[in-house]
């Protein structure tokens, strides 16, 4: 406030209120001057991140006294940090002895280890194989079986890559119609490994093909899917046009939507979607391809989700989304929360789909790697992004699936910004 | 590889990139050190003006405290973090906020500010603060961040993780509050 108008009695004069302040400038006026901070508060406020000289973090209580509700925030804060130190190497400060204590309740032991293992997230580097799982048991809708097999096939193979040294996350969706060689088994579409042998086997043909040692593993089915998103209360998807598909029963309106359990799975499973773009229901031409992309979608939002349900006691919701899941054998509770955590948007993210380009086998249909597929390899290896953006442009093959897709389709199926 | 999402990298970005300098301190603690000078005096400033220098000092220090235990979940491709320190401010001033539409009530009907920022304050200032103590507390805290922190929309949404849309309505109904309280004084 500068010193004339201080104090003075700004009435407007006769002509009226057009002389009368806007009403923002009055509050703007108010705003006082900038009451210059004293040392003493400057220095008392840089104490947080001195360090001790280790390079570790030091975490300073700044209030004795806490409500509940700060308390939880403050919880928040050390998983956070907690993270932070996974993630960088660091000395993991979190309560770890409780987070140690949750013991997965459903496990699955892998027969092929990956040589390298090193076996925590403190280490460096680890690979989780996401599998969802068409479960024949969960199926209440009574979709016939295609096949007349018994057991589950794999819907969704995934496998995620958690890099504490470059700050990245790797997503690369394995199509289930991936042509390849299954030990034991032949040629065979990928998925068929999981209805063989189940995550073993699944492992042992990612490890053989693909070429990329698998860490851990989780698995979901239709019905655990379900449940856990319904646990945590729903995920939120953004949507830029209205979205269907009449065979999973998926409908969302525009903007951003809240999905429950059966919505999510509906969302994520979805083959034959259509947008409404024009007045009209526009197929989404990318059929597998596309709902891969729905999946990392989905799954993005369901680690924000968790994240965002750690509360006060991180231990209790391990358990319960444990409780849905199968997983490895050496998976330990840390390992997972380190993924969530991942999952959230800290680290940067970079999501890909196996590179591949579709041909006949016989009487099937199948999708078949590229040389591409090849690069995306090593770059999901060794973390660097510059060798992702050097594979440039999508295969001659994605890119006619891509133009198949309606305008404006592309972008669809991925999150609205602040959804 | 029909959807890739390549994040800047933050590390090869300048020095006044909060982002950049949130990430080294998750190795360097002492890297924090320019976003605190970067944004010390602003959310002093707000806070003092809200709350008086005395509180203006705690909080602020509180503020860093709180951004610096939670750095790890602040978004390193984003350049400016003062959105997400005022975020922080507003949570930790929250409880105080609640009670702030008395002390402008005070004001309106005393003609005197509280906090003594003005000695004598001029009529128009009489109707803002009648007008604040009227406003909800969630009206009042966006509608200060506006004019007072001078945040833009897109950055109050982000503190107050709200959708812009609300940020935009919340502000109309303040200044509508405000416009009707001055023609009132006038």
């Amino acid at each position: 406030m500068s010193p004339d108008d201080n104090g003075v009695n700004s009435f407007p004069d006769d002509n009226g209120a057009n002389h009368f302040p806007d009403d923002l400038s009055a509050l703007r006026s108010m705003r006082s001057d900038p009451d210059a901070p004293t040392d003493a508060a400057r220095s008392r406020a840089e104490k947080p991140w001195k360090s001790d000289g280790s390079g570790d973090v030091v975490v300073v209580d700044m209030e004795p006294r806490r409500t509940k509700a700060r308390r939880s925030f403050a919880v928040r804060s050390a998983i956070a940090l907690g993270t932070a130190a996974a993630l960088t190497g660091g000395v993991f400060v979190f309560e770890s002895s409780r987070i140690d204590g949750v013991k997965p309740p459903n496990t699955v032991h892998l027969t092929t280890r990956p040589t390298m293992h090193r076996g925590s997230a403190l280490m460096g580097a680890q690979t989780f194989l996401l599998i969802g799982s068409d479960s024949r048991s969960f199926v209440s809708t009574g979709e016939p079986e295609p096949f007349g097999v018994s057991g589950s096939r794999s819907d969704t193979v995934v496998l995620v890559r958690v890099d504490p040294r470059n700050k990245t996350l790797r997503v690369l969706s394995i199509p289930r119609d991936l042509w390849v060689a299954i030990p034991g088994h032949g040629e065979q579409k990928v998925n068929a490994a999981y209805t063989f042998g189940g995550a073993p086997l699944l492992v042992d043909t990612i490890v053989k093909n693909v070429r990329i040692a698998v860490d851990h593993v989780i698995e979901a089915d239709f019905l655990s899917f379900r449940a856990l998103v319904d646990e945590l209360g729903g995920i939120n998807i953004g949507f830029a046009h209205p979205t269907r598909d009449n065979k999973s029963g998926l409908f969302e309106p525009a903007g951003c939507g809240h999905l429950d359990g059966i919505e999510a799975l509906n969302y994520s499973r979805s083959r034959h979607t259509e947008y409404l773009i024009g007045g009209r229901w526009v197929p989404d031409h990318r059929a597998d391809l596309g709902r891969v992309l729905r999946q990392q979608v989905a799954l993005r939002q369901l680690g924000a989700r968790i994240l965002a349900n750690v509360g006060s006691d991180p231990a209790a919701l391990l358990r319960r989304v444990l409780s849905h899941l199968v997983v490895d054998d050496r998976l330990r509770a840390r390992d997972l929360l380190g993924l969530f955590s991942a999952l959230h948007s800290d680290a940067k993210v970079i999501t890909e789909t196996f590179a591949v380009r579709p041909e006949l086998r016989g009487q099937q249909a199948v999708l078949v790697s590229t040389p591409d597929a090849s690069r995306q390899i090593d770059a999901f290896l060794s973390g660097r992004p510059e060798i992702s953006a050097a594979t440039g442009p999508a295969t001659k093959s994605s890119q006619a699936i891509r133009r198949q897709a309606p305008e404006g389709a592309t972008t669809a199926s991925e999150p609205i910004q602040g959804c | 590889m029909a959807f890739i999402e390549l994040a800047k990298d933050p590390l090869v970005d300048g020095a006044d990139h909060d982002g950049a300098a949130i990430l080294r301190s998750l190795h360097d603690v002492e890297q924090f050190g320019p976003v605190f000078e970067r944004h010390y005096e602003a959310i002093h400033r707000y806070v003092a003006r809200r709350f008086g220098a005395t509180v203006a000092d705690d909080i602020a220090a509180a503020v860093f405290g709180e951004a610096f235990a939670s750095r790890s979940r602040f978004e390193t491709s984003c350049a400016n973090a003062r959105p997400w320190l005022y975020g922080i401010t507003v949570n930790l001033l929250r409880r105080r906020a609640r009670q702030d539409g008395a002390q402008w009530k005070a004001y309106a009907k005393h003609g005197r500010d509280p906090l003594a920022a003005h000695a004598n304050p001029r009529i128009d200032e009489v109707a803002v603060a009648a007008a604040l103590g009227a406003l909800s507390a969630d009206d009042r805290e966006t509608v200060l961040l506006f004019a007072w922190a001078d945040l833009t929309y897109d950055d109050i949404a982000t503190a107050l993780s709200i959708p812009v849309g609300t940020v935009r309505s919340r502000i109309n109904r303040a200044r509508t509050q405000l416009r009707i309280s001055l023609k009132d004084f006038q």
